[in-house]
């Protein structure tokens, strides 16, 4: 039963607004951009056929009305919904929402959002499915005797707050000695910052890897992956570079975890784009979670496969199944993601903002910019301050990293501070190249992200640049008085 | 006259001098020398010290952001007269002080005068050029502390202005 998509109303903004209305554009589907006034001028706003302004106390507040959103849709005659990612996109009562609407939602079902979406619920559903899972205790199962059964399970520990996100509450116990104090500690964390002390203790991996594994279903069983990512080099939780093929995985292996997020997925009769994710360490990999949406480092499997995930995702939406199976998907080269924010690395990461004064990404063989931005606009506070997506491919690893740097030297971005130049710092580092980022690397090399001291010729040619470019200080120069031009030219 | 160029916190010390053929800059305690081999809106080709630079720019202010050899950056530009006003009666730019030592070429306008940002007030000559110390703000002259033809040094009170009542 197929219902080709006439209209796709994009329930989102930003670079992967216009990454979405692109793919519909080439496959003759009419575009409807949901829209708040902060947006309007954006470069998705402007290739969006027509546009709905959503009000929106905030520009956040707008993308999750979900009420304004299907009415949107409705009024416009669209008839599937493509969330992208953030926002609503796993946000289960929304799919339910549209699809009682009548309209298509590109994504799984509501339930499976909803499994995947209750960390104990989907990590339960891995093992019962056999994909290997971290050792661990949960005091919801048994709360007289979580203490016991952590210290069992043997250190190093991670303690997690049951209710818990983004790293807070978090603590690592390497001496079992000190699990009843950290215990201790997690549960009033965990009390204070979600306002529930129950915990969750697992095996904590050394030095971990942050590897997925994106896959595809029909909704009936019928799954396949296409390869895995990996995305360890990360600051604050969160992924600033990702790449594919993993620099870990023997072949071995990778079928592994491959088939290992195939088997979960197939289990669930996922349907539509998922990623499984993997802790890797010590040859060992366990559930993490599943992410049921299409994700930010897309691009590096569509570099190396040659496939359009969200032509995927729509031709899978509109019940047209599968377009390829498993022994048909070919695998060339090796692409990077890097992720540009507006951010200060030298303070903590912390965002900045500040206009586009210029922002010209780099163009050439193997170089691909996603964003969302153009130049002219200004970086505020009000959205995500991740400025563009810069994808690297190439025949094999080291020369993309190569081509990562040089296109990194080329990106110059004017009116705002970026993480430019730290991005070509960690991609040229030993680690990075030799394959040993793990995702505690950066916050363990806090020197990684310090400026470069400026002094010497450097200085003096900044200086010099930055002197030339004002026009006072040239015109200065040159409205001194000729004599002085003329003992110049006496001496010569 | 010498501009500040701040990066970091750190101020640099820069002017441009003309040389044939070019630009000499001063900074830092050295000297290099600056070709212009062409330029358009945001753009420079330079050679510095013979070295080709090609330098991307924007201005927004008193802020310069550049990029140039693979890497950006990003400095406070002070004018030579606001970077010297003093701050010590508690006015904020009440008076400007001698950025470096010099001679008074000219007065040009005397206490008690009304002038808007931008009115020359001083002519002064310091390291053989002359530079013009003009109104950084709207105001009247309070007082004009040197006489022309006198010496100054470094720092000494120039001219201070206070706010049309």
């Amino acid at each position: 039963m197929s219902h080709a998509i006439r209209t796709l109303l994009i329930a989102n903004r930003g670079e992967i607004a216009v990454r979405i209305i692109r793919t519909a554009q080439r496959l003759g589907i009419g575009t409807v951009l949901v829209c708040h006034e902060l947006d309007l001028g954006s470069p998705a706003s402007a290739m969006a056929d027509e546009i709905v302004l959503l009000e929106g106390r905030t520009g956040v507040a707008a993308y999750l009305d979900a009420a304004q959103i299907i009415a949107a849709a409705q009024k416009t005659g669209a008839d599937a919904i493509h969330p992208g990612y953030g926002f609503l996109s796993e946000n289960a009562a929304f799919a339910r929402a549209v699809t009682d609407a009548g309209l298509i939602f590109v994504g799984p079902t509501a339930d499976m959002i909803d499994l995947m979406g209750d960390k104990v619920r989907a990590r339960a559903f891995a093992e019962k499915h056999g994909v290997p899972v971290a050792p661990s205790a949960i005091e919801d199962d048994d709360p007289v005797n979580f203490v016991a059964k952590a210290r069992a399970l043997g250190a190093p520990l991670l303690v997690k707050p049951s209710a818990g996100g983004g790293g807070k509450g978090m603590r690592i116990v390497r001496d079992l000695a000190k699990l009843d104090e950290e215990i201790t500690q997690a549960r009033s964390e965990g009390a204070r910052y979600f306002g529930d002390g129950r915990l969750y203790v697992e095996r904590f991996v050394e030095e971990p890897r942050h590897i997925e594994v994106q896959v595809f279903g029909d909704g009936k069983g019928n799954v396949i992956h296409l390869g895995e990512r990996e995305c360890s080099a990360q600051r604050r939780f969160q992924k600033i570079i990702e790449e594919t093929p993993s620099p870990i995985l023997t072949p071995a292996l990778r079928e592994r975890i491959c088939q290992a997020a195939v088997d979960l997925a197939r289990a669930a009769h996922y349907a539509n784009a998922g990623t499984v994710e993997f802790i890797y360490g010590r040859d060992q990999f366990y559930f993490l979670e599943m992410n049921t949406r299409l994700q930010v480092e897309h691009p590096v499997t569509e570099e190396v496969t040659g496939l359009d995930l969200v032509e995927w995702q729509l031709r899978i939406a509109s019940g047209a199944g599968l377009p390829l199976q498993q022994s048909e998907i070919r695998t060339d080269g090796h692409a990077i993601e890097l992720r540009i924010y507006a951010e200060s690395p030298s303070r903590g990461f912390l965002p900045t903002t500040g206009p586009l004064l210029v922002f010209d990404p780099p163009e050439g063989e193997g170089i691909r910019v996603d964003t969302g931005f153009g130049q002219g606009q200004r970086v505020t506070s009000a959205f995500d301050p991740m400025l563009a997506k810069l994808i690297v491919s190439a025949p094999n690893r080291s020369a993309a990293i190569e081509r990562a740097c040089e296109a990194l030297r080329e990106f110059v971005i004017l009116g705002c501070e970026t993480n430019v130049e730290f991005l070509g710092a960690l991609a040229h580092s030993a680690a990075f190249r030799a394959g040993e980022v793990h995702t505690g690397f950066i916050d363990a090399h806090p020197e990684l992200a310090q400026l470069p001291v400026l002094d010497g010729e450097v200085l003096m040619r900044v200086l010099g640049a930055a002197s030339m470019a004002l026009p006072s200080l040239r015109e200065e120069a040159e409205e001194i008085p000729a004599m002085h031009a003329m003992m110049g030219g006496w001496r010569n | 006259m010498r501009h500040g160029l701040e990066n970091n916190g750190v101020i640099q010390d820069v002017f441009l001098s003309p040389v044939p053929g070019g630009f000499c800059l001063h900074a830092n305690g050295r000297e290099a020398l600056i070709v212009l081999e062409g330029e358009t809106q945001g753009y420079l080709a330079l050679a510095i010290d013979g070295e080709d630079c090609e330098v991307r720019y924007a201005i927004a202010g008193a802020e310069i952001f550049l990029h140039l050899d693979g890497r950006h950056f990003h400095f406070k530009h002070h004018e030579p007269v606001r970077r010297f006003a003093s701050t010590e009666t508690g006015e904020t730019n009440a008076a400007a002080r001698a950025p470096m030592p010099g001679t008074v070429v000219r007065i040009a306008a005397q206490a008690g005068a009304a002038v808007a940002a931008g009115d020359a007030i001083l002519v002064i000559e310091s390291m053989k050029l002359e530079t013009t110390i003009r109104a950084w703000r709207d105001g009247i002259v309070e007082a004009v502390h040197v006489t022309e033809g006198a010496t100054f040094e470094r720092g000494m009170l120039l001219v201070s202005l206070v706010e049309d009542a």
